[in-house]
C-alpha cells in the first residue's frame, strides 16, 4: 500500500492536530480518586468544570511535565466554568511559566452542526483524546441557573468523566469550546466565547461577582379574574417573600408581599424565571422592577449588587 | 344518581341557604362522607356520580354553591374542573395525604382540600369556611405554601428527572411546571452556606467565614443537598431559590 495513502494522511492530520492542542490539556487531580480535565486558557490560567471542582480551594494541576498547585479563583455554577490560576511554584523554565499565546478562538465562531471536533484531555497516564461530531449547534441559550451561553453545542462523543473540562477542538486547531457532561448523557461544550467572557470578568474584578438584590420569592397563583385585571398571560406571580437586611433591594425600599409584574418591561413570570434574569445581571446595573404594591403597580430602581462571600 | 331530601330541610350550618353536592363515582367513599355530611347538619345532598351528572345538576343554580368532590386522586378532577367551570365553591376530599394532590386540587380552583377522614365537625367548620369565602387546608399543607412549592400545582409534569442531571439545562420555551415537592425547611445555617455557596465560595472559605470546620460544613452541605433533593451545588442553589428558602 501507498506510504502516502489517503487514511495515513487523515490519521496524520488528526494526530497532528491533538497534538497541537496538547499543550492546552491539563488534568486536575481533586483527589486519589477524582482526575479530570482542564484548558490551559493563558499563560497560568486554567479553565475547567466548575461543578466537579465542587468546594475545591486548591488543586493539583498537571500540565506538559509539570505538577503544580493551583489555586480555584473563581466557579460559575450557572455556565459550569471554574477558573484556576497556577502558582509559580513550578519555576524555572517550565512550561507553565512559558508564555502561551491566548485561546484563538474567542473570535465569535460559531460551530455548525455536523463538524469535527476532537475532545483533548489529560490524564494521569498523559494526554488522551476522542474525536467526535457537532451533533446540535443551536442559538444562544440560557442554562436553567441563569447561565448565558452564546450556543447551544452537544457533542457526539464517547465521553468519559476525564474529559469533564476538557477542550474541544475544531479542524483548525482552534479551541472552540470546553466539554461538560449535560442531563439525559448528552455531552455540552461550553463555547470559547463564553468562557472568555468570564475570564474577563475575573481579570476585571480579581473574582467572579455574583450578581444579587437580596430578595426571596415565593410562587403564588392568580385566579383567573386577577390574572385578567392585570393582563398577565401566565398564572404564576412571583411574590416577595423576604428581603435581606441592608440588601440592594432593602435600600430601594422593596417590601415584603410586593408581586413582581416586570423586570425592566419584561414580564416577570415565574420565580425560576426571575432568578435567571436576575442571574443574567452584572453588579452595578441598575433594573427596574414593577411591583403591584396594595393593588397599585409601582416602579422600583434596583441596583444590582454581588452576593456576599463571607 | 341523585339523592334529595333525605330530610327535612333544617338549620343549615351555612350562609347561602344551597344545599351541598357530593359528587363521586366511589361508593364506599360516597357512603362515608355521606355520613358525615349528614352528621354535620347537611341533610339535603345532592350526589352525583358521573361528571354529566354533575354538570347537569350545575347547570342551573350552579353559582356558590357547595360541592363536595373526593375519592382517590385523580379520579375526582373531573368532577372538580367542572365544578369549577360552573362557579360551584368546591371542596375537595383526598384519600392520599400526598401534597401533590392537594396542590392540584387547590390550583385547579378547589376552595378546601382535606382528607377524607376529617371528622363531621370539621368537616361543618369547612363547609361554612368554604361557603364564607375562604380557603380550607389540612395542617401538614402549610408546606405547600411555606417550601415555595412555586409555580408547580398547575400542569403536573415529568421534568424533575432532567433537574438531577449534570451540567447547565436548556430553558424550555415554555415553561413546563412540575409537580409540587415535599421538602423540609433549609435551617438558618444551612441557609448561611448555601448562601455562599451561591457565591462561589469554596468549602475552606465558607469554614473560614463562619469559623467551623471544612468537615462541619460538608456535613451540613450533604444535608442541604437531602432536603433539596439536590445532586450538584448548582441545582441545590437553584432548588433553594425556587423554594423562596435563598436570595436572588
Amino acid at each position: 500500500m501507498a506510504a502516502n495513502s489517503l487514511l495515513k494522511q487523515y490519521s496524520e492530520e488528526r494526530a497532528a492536530l491533538v497534538q497541537n492542542a496538547v499543550p492546552r490539556a491539563a488534568a486536575i487531580i481533586l483527589g486519589r480518586r477524582r482526575v479530570l480535565s482542564g484548558i490551559r486558557w493563558r499563560d497560568d490560567l486554567i479553565v475547567t468544570a466548575a461543578e466537579a471542582i465542587g468546594g475545591a480551594e486548591q488543586v493539583d494541576v498537571r500540565l506538559e511535565g509539570d505538577e503544580l498547585e493551583a489555586q480555584v479563583v473563581a466557579t460559575d455554577l450557572t455556565t459550569d466554568i471554574a477558573i484556576l490560576r497556577v502558582g509559580a511554584a513550578g519555576g524555572g523554565a517550565s512550561t507553565a511559566t512559558s508564555t502561551l499565546a491566548p485561546t484563538a478562538s474567542a473570535s465569535a465562531q460559531l460551530l455548525r452542526v455536523g463538524e469535527t471536533i476532537a475532545v483533548v484531555g489529560r490524564t494521569l497516564r498523559g494526554p488522551a483524546a476522542i474525536w467526535g461530531t457537532v451533533q446540535l449547534a443551536g442559538p444562544a441559550w440560557s442554562s436553567r441557573r441563569g447561565g448565558k451561553i452564546d450556543q447551544r453545542l452537544e457533542l457526539d462523543v464517547s465521553f468519559d468523566p476525564t474529559f469533564e473540562g476538557a477542550a474541544v477542538i475544531d479542524t483548525n486547531g482552534n479551541v472552540v469550546a470546553m466539554a461538560v457532561p449535560g442531563p439525559y448523557h448528552r455531552v455540552l461544550g461550553i463555547p470559547a466565547t463564553t468562557i472568555e467572557t468570564v475570564v474577563a470578568k475575573v481579570d476585571q474584578f480579581g473574582h467572579l461577582p455574583k450578581p444579587y438584590i437580596g430578595i426571596r420569592l415565593q410562587p403564588l397563583w392568580l385566579d383567573d379574574d386577577t390574572r385578567t385585571k392585570l393582563g398577565r398571560k401566565s398564572r404564576g406571580i412571583a411574590a416577595v417573600g423576604g428581603v435581606d437586611a441592608g440588601s440592594p433591594a432593602d435600600q430601594a425600599h422593596i417590601e415584603l408581599g410586593d408581586l413582581l409584574l416586570t423586570l425592566d418591561s419584561e414580564p416577570a413570570e415565574s420565580v425560576n424565571g426571575m432568578a435567571r434574569r436576575i442571574a443574567s445581571t452584572t453588579p452595578g446595573q441598575i433594573i427596574a422592577l414593577e411591583v403591584l404594591r396594595g393593588g397599585k403597580p409601582l416602579t422600583i430602581n434596583v441596583q444590582i449588587g454581588e452576593r456576599p462571600r463571607h | 344518581m341523585t339523592l334529595r331530601g333525605l330530610a327535612e330541610p333544617s338549620d343549615r350550618p351555612h350562609g347561602r341557604g344551597v344545599s351541598a353536592i357530593l359528587a363521586t363515582s366511589d361508593e364506599p367513599f360516597r357512603n362515608r362522607v355521606l355520613e358525615r355530611l349528614l352528621a354535620a347538619g347537611y341533610d339535603d345532598l345532592e350526589v352525583a356520580e358521573l361528571p354529566a351528572a354533575l354538570a347537569d345538576l350545575l347547570r342551573e343554580e350552579a353559582k356558590q354553591t357547595l360541592v363536595v368532590v373526593g375519592g382517590t386522586w385523580p379520579d375526582p378532577q373531573a368532577f372538580l374542573r367542572i365544578a369549577v367551570n360552573a362557579g360551584a365553591l368546591p371542596l375537595v376530599l383526598l384519600e392520599s395525604s400526598a401534597l401533590e394532590a392537594e396542590g392540584e386540587a387547590l390550583a385547579m380552583g378547589a376552595r378546601a382540600a382535606l382528607q377524607s377522614d376529617i371528622p363531621a365537625a370539621a368537616l361543618a367548620a369547612a363547609l361554612a369556611a368554604v361557603d364564607a369565602g375562604l380557603i380550607v387546608l389540612e395542617p401538614s399543607a402549610r408546606a405547600l405554601l411555606l417550601s415555595a412549592n412555586r409555580d408547580r400545582f398547575s400542569s403536573p409534569s415529568g421534568r424533575s428527572d432532567e433537574t438531577s442531571a449534570r451540567g447547565p439545562e436548556a430553558t424550555p420555551a415554555a415553561e413546563v411546571t412540575p409537580p409540587p415537592r415535599k421538602g423540609r425547611p433549609l435551617t438558618s445555617r444551612e441557609r448561611e452556606i448555601l448562601g455562599l455557596v451561591a457565591s462561589g465560595t469554596s468549602n475552606k472559605g465558607i469554614a473560614r467565614a463562619l469559623s467551623v470546620s471544612a468537615n462541619t460544613v460538608k456535613f451540613h452541605l450533604a444535608a442541604v443537598f437531602d432536603k433539596l433533593n439536590a445532586a450538584t451545588r448548582a441545582e441545590a442553589v437553584a432548588e433553594a431559590i425556587r423554594r423562596g428558602e435563598l436570595s436572588l
